[in-house]
């Protein structure tokens, strides 16, 4: 489903070059549930970026299925992430101005579907990470993790191929951290939903189907 | 000591880390706001000089015409009787007394160029004026002086026509073309350097041959003993002179014209000052938007024992820092809009009051420092509230952009009911009348206006936040949705922008529909009033200053042209009305009721006429009743050569021709009280089916081969009164342009801010799917909603704006009652303006916005 094939990041900083990914390659297969672990600074965010389109390598491929990812116009990605990519950070990123329902709604809404699909889709949505009567509240009257349960709604709520999560429970306590993996999980085990998490968490780590290591920006699998 | 200074060290120190380096980081603001206060304080500085210029241009001439006189006799109009001129000499304490007589002339062939001609006794000039041959020109002989058609022009005249010495000049002058003889050139000194040159002398018998009059003077100027006191010469001429002899020094004329000036220049300063008060918004903006980005760094600062006066020091030296650079730059380019401005200024100053010329902006130090201080304090003064804010702000809660919002929020109902208030003192203010005859209490309700109007925009923007958030709930609008949430959400960052823009839409929406209305006043007045099919004037009356007339047999005969049903004669002469300078006219009042139209307060034209013309009385203007106080019965007085005349008043009327005031008299009454012949134009009124060009034919016939009359038919008179009247409003139209542009800079330095505090917001969107394109829309339209917020409340405050400027300010400064019109072409105009401003504000940020890295963006906690 997804390819990376020798894909390198470098980032400059001013005069100076700081390579972040040095020629990954790796596939993710339909329905699985990969775990990116490494030290901070691995390049694990870098490689969910990649993946989402919402950054381009500096040399090598990433392809969504048949599409070529970093071949693709920006108009192009922007339409994928709608649709086929569902991103969950750290932070929840939860846009302050708009209810938990309109957050969900978002990525239906910038794609112009009708009133009557985005209605059912966002209901789907809430119900399944158990939100729905916190619908109608703002970002700053949820908890932390009734916001990344939120942002998980809104990473599935148009179907997507693929859910990336970055760090989903660095920000949160133990017993919302486990809740949120367990919602990931079960997506994973109920929808076959692909899912690749970048974590420093043991926890998260014990429910991937596969571990996959970075170290300074190459890639150790096990 | 060395406390005080390590602790000064210890501030600058602090001010380099934070307040410069801040500055260096954000260019684009310290620029655009930078930008704004400098225009702000340009046309402040722009309007001041040019009104400087003007006067200085005015007392400076009449400085150096003036000489060394110490005491003047001057007649107004009537003139003085040259007879009078031996026995003033004689007078004890007088050691010398020199005759003038002086008028303004159009140079033929050049409409609109003119100059001031002085007819002066030359051999009386030494103890008064001195004058220089340019170069090495030898002195004419006696009788190249005293010849009829010998001038001297000024070398800086000669310049700029291409004249030399023996060479011709052909002026406009009384009802003739004539023709001089350039007998030398005046070096720029003394006299020659007045008006910047444009003058022109000549000796008095033949000035009194070329104007038309024999025998009279304009003035006498004296130089006196110093050993005799000039108020005992004043007695003692005096007990000499006819009464409507004035004897006064010469720079009493300065200060009358100053007067006369004070209404039209204290209403552009009013204007400047709102394009610089639009400015300081944008600093008050600009040091917010620094505050609330800089809450970490405060906050840091504070835990680190930063104290909260120097908190408060801190931003209130950046907002005074940005207003310093920005007035600086402005000070410099008020100057050079001056110089643009001057030309309008003075071309209007020039038909509307008196003859003027100047080229140069004048600018003393005082202006240029005073413009600084205002730009600098005024920027302080709007920095206090925004560096209070940050002097308050709690170490804990710095790191929390939201507590700032809700301080706000908070805050919206006080500053609503500050807002109330100053409304209410917005319009109790309109009631009082004008302190020594300017409408002070006027301009008070007007700034009341602006702040009581803006208090409004941090509700507002809240209101219509949550209003389109709830009306576009679950609609297929999330682009709307989330502008309208930023909107209500931001309502600190927003409000004072919204509150810039707001004014400066008030300014062109008060200013379009004060101007819009006062015109159509002006055609209506116009249309009913002006009825006469030609209007016959010496050609040289296009000047003001010039009292060329039409001859009594010009006029007689005139009236036997065939086809020809009557003329009205018209003369106008300046005369002391009760304590101020007016206009004193005469018309035949038969003529006027049967052909012609006043409109009169009280009473229908013709009935009024035929009255005041049986009962021997005058009718006077509005703005003349308005300053004085008088009505229908009263009594008017005023001074003639013949004495002191008091008159009953029959009716008033309204009249947009003289801020000054006018009294009006029937021909005949006038001729008994000794008035002047001729006339300064006559109406001409025709036959039904009279052939209008074989009667032009027959006039100019009449007035002879080297006549220079102007015939003018109803229909262009009527186009130049509209004409003086645009010219007079272009620098007020140039002031709203001004004002646009500011408010523009305000609502683009919001939108920028905007963009830099989300970028984490425009990387999520960026993140779940959204376009460039989708993005900018957001941008845009957040932008259209604040241009329209902008709109709403400018569009009222402008409606209110006009109506204090027709009713309080005109009414108090001019006394012209003005018919307010409404147009709906204000509301299309400024919501074109308005948003179509904001749409190009929102337009640079939008781009940003689309050009942000989303990895970065999203990264970071926010």
């Amino acid at each position: 489903m997804i390819r990376l094939q020798q894909v390198s990041k470098i980032y400059s900083l001013g005069h100076v070059e700081v390579p972040a990914l040095d020629r990954v390659t790796l596939a993710v297969e339909p329905g699985e549930f990969v775990a990116l672990v490494g030290p901070s600074g691995c390049g694990k965010s870098t490689l969910l970026n990649l993946m989402a389109g919402i950054d381009r390598p500096t040399s090598g491929e990433v392809w969504l299925e048949r599409e070529r990812l970093d071949c693709l116009s920006d108009e192009r990605l922007a339409r994928l992430r709608r649709t086929q990519i569902g991103i969950v950070y750290q932070f929840f990123n939860l846009l302050p101005t708009l209810t938990a329902k309109e957050n969900v709604a978002l990525p239906l809404l910038l794609d112009g579907r009708r009133r009557g699909e985005v209605e059912q889709r966002v209901e789907r949505g809430l119900q399944r990470v158990g939100l729905t009567r916190r619908a109608e509240h703002w970002p700053h009257e949820l908890s932390g993790g009734e916001q990344q349960r939120v942002a998980i709604a809104r990473a599935i709520v148009a179907g997507p191929r693929v859910v990336l999560a970055d760090e989903p429970t660095g920000n949160l306590d133990s017993v919302a951290g486990g809740a949120v993996l367990d919602l990931l999980e079960e997506l994973h085990r109920e929808q076959g939903q692909t899912i690749v998490l970048a974590t420093h968490s043991p926890e998260a780590v014990k429910r991937a189907g596969r571990v996959v290591h970075l170290r300074d920006g190459r890639l150790e699998e096990f | 000591m060395g406390g005080s200074k390590s602790s000064n060290v210890h501030t600058w120190s602090v001010i380099r880390l934070t307040i410069l380096r801040q500055l260096r980081t954000n260019p684009v603001r310290v620029l655009v706001t930078v930008t704004g206060v400098a225009i702000g304080v340009a046309a402040f500085t722009a309007i001041q000089a040019t009104n400087e210029s003007v006067l200085h241009s005015f007392t400076q001439a009449i400085d150096l015409v003036a000489g060394r006189a110490t005491l003047e006799i001057t007649g107004g109009e009537a003139g003085i009787d040259e007879r009078l001129l031996p026995a003033v000499q004689q007078i004890d304490g007088v050691s010398a007394a020199a005759p003038i007589v002086q008028t303004v002339a159009s140079v033929a062939e050049q409409p609109g160029e003119a100059l001031l001609l002085l007819g002066v006794d030359l051999f009386a000039e030494n103890p008064f004026r001195e004058y220089r041959l340019a170069g090495s020109d030898r002195p004419p002989g006696i009788e190249d002086l005293l010849s009829l058609d010998a001038i001297f022009v000024t070398t800086t005249f000669a310049e700029a026509h291409g004249l030399r010495k023996g060479g011709h000049l052909t002026l406009l002058v009384g009802m003739r073309r004539q023709r001089f003889s350039i007998k030398g050139l005046l070096a720029p000194q003394g006299p020659a350097r007045a008006f910047d040159g444009n003058i022109a002398i000549l000796d008095i018998a033949a000035a009194q041959a070329a104007f038309g009059r024999i025998g009279r003077l304009d003035r006498i100027d004296l130089v006196t003993r110093e050993q005799v006191s000039p108020d005992e010469i004043r007695t003692r001429l005096a007990k000499l002179l006819p009464p409507h002899l004035t004897v006064q020094r010469p720079d009493r004329r300065g200060r009358q014209v100053e007067k006369m000036l004070r209404a039209f220049r204290l209403n552009l300063t009013a204007l400047s000052a709102i394009a610089l008060l639009v400015s300081l918004f944008l600093v008050y903006n600009a040091v917010s938007l620094s505050v609330l980005e800089r809450r970490r760094q405060i906050g840091i600062l504070r835990s680190l024992g930063l104290t909260r006066g120097a908190v408060a020091a801190l931003f209130a030296a950046e907002g005074t820092a940005l207003g310093l650079l920005g007035s600086l730059l402005g000070v410099g380019g008020g100057l050079l809009l001056g110089r643009s401005l001057l030309r309008g200024v003075s071309q209007t100053v020039s038909t509307l009051y008196a003859y003027l010329r100047v080229d140069a902006i004048q600018a003393g130090p005082v202006l240029l420092l005073t413009a600084l201080g205002l730009g600098g304090a005024g920027a302080l003064l709007a920095s206090i509230a925004p560096a209070y804010a940050a002097s308050r702000i709690a170490p804990k809660d710095a790191m929390q952009i939201g507590s700032f919002e809700r301080t706000w929020i908070r805050r919206s109902h006080r500053i609503l009911l500050v807002g109330l208030l100053l409304l209410a003192a917005a319009f109790l203010l309109t009631r009082p009348g004008p302190v020594g005859g300017a409408p002070l209490f006027g301009y008070l309700s007007l700034a009341c206006l602006i702040f009581g109007v803006a208090c409004f925009t941090p509700r507002l923007l809240r209101l219509t936040g949550t209003g389109i958030h709830l009306l576009c709930r679950g609609r297929r609008a999330p682009l709307l949705t989330l502008a309208a949430g930023t909107l209500s959400s931001q309502v600190g960052r927003s409000a004072v922008a919204v509150a810039a823009m707001m004014t400066a839409v008030a300014m062109l929406v008060g200013l379009t529909l004060m101007i819009g209305s006062f015109r159509r006043t002006v055609e209506l007045w116009v249309e009913q009033t002006i009825r006469a099919d030609l209007i016959v004037s010496p050609a040289a009356r296009f000047v003001k200053g010039s009292d060329a007339t039409l001859s009594d047999s010009f006029i007689e005969s005139a009236a036997r042209v065939p086809g020809i049903a009557a003329v009205d004669p018209f003369i106008g002469q300046r005369v002391e009305l009760m304590g101020h300078e007016g206009l004193l006219a005469t018309g035949d009042f038969e003529v006027v009721a049967h052909y012609g139209r006043l409109l009169f307060r009280q009473g229908e034209s013709a009935a009024v006429m035929r009255r005041a013309k049986a009962e021997d009385g005058v009718i006077i203007s509005e703005s003349l009743a308005l300053s004085r106080g008088l009505t229908e019965g009263d009594r008017v007085s005023f001074v003639l050569p013949s004495g002191r005349i008091e008159l009953p008043i029959t009716g008033v009327f309204y009249d947009y021709s003289t801020d000054g005031g006018k009294v009006v008299m029937d021909r005949k009454l006038w001729t008994r009280l000794g008035g002047d012949h001729g006339a300064d134009m006559v109406a001409i009124y025709l036959q039904p089916g009279a052939d209008e060009a074989a009667v032009r034919r027959q006039l100019l016939a009449i007035a002879g081969t080297d006549s220079a009359i102007a015939l003018n038919s109803n229909r262009a008179l009527k186009a130049r009164v509209l004409e003086i009247f645009d010219n007079a409003f272009a620098v007020a139209r140039a002031l709203e342009l001004i004002a646009i542009v500011v408010g523009v800079l305000g609502i683009f330095n919001v939108l920028w801010a905007s963009v830099l505090s989300r970028q984490r917001e425009i990387g999520i969107l960026r993140s779940v799917g959204a376009t460039k394109a989708q993005l900018v829309r957001v941008i845009l339209g957040e932008a259209g909603l604040l241009g329209l917020l902008a709109e709403l409340l400018g569009l009222l405050a402008g409606i209110a704006l006009s109506l204090i400027l027709i009713h309080v300010i005109n009414k108090q400064s001019f006394g012209w009652t003005i018919q307010f019109q409404f147009s709906w072409w204000v509301v299309v105009k400024s919501s074109i303006i308005a948003l179509g401003a904001a749409l190009l504000a929102g337009y640079l940020p939008a781009r940003q916005a689309a050009r942000l890295n989303i990895p970065a963006a999203v990264a970071y906690e926010g």
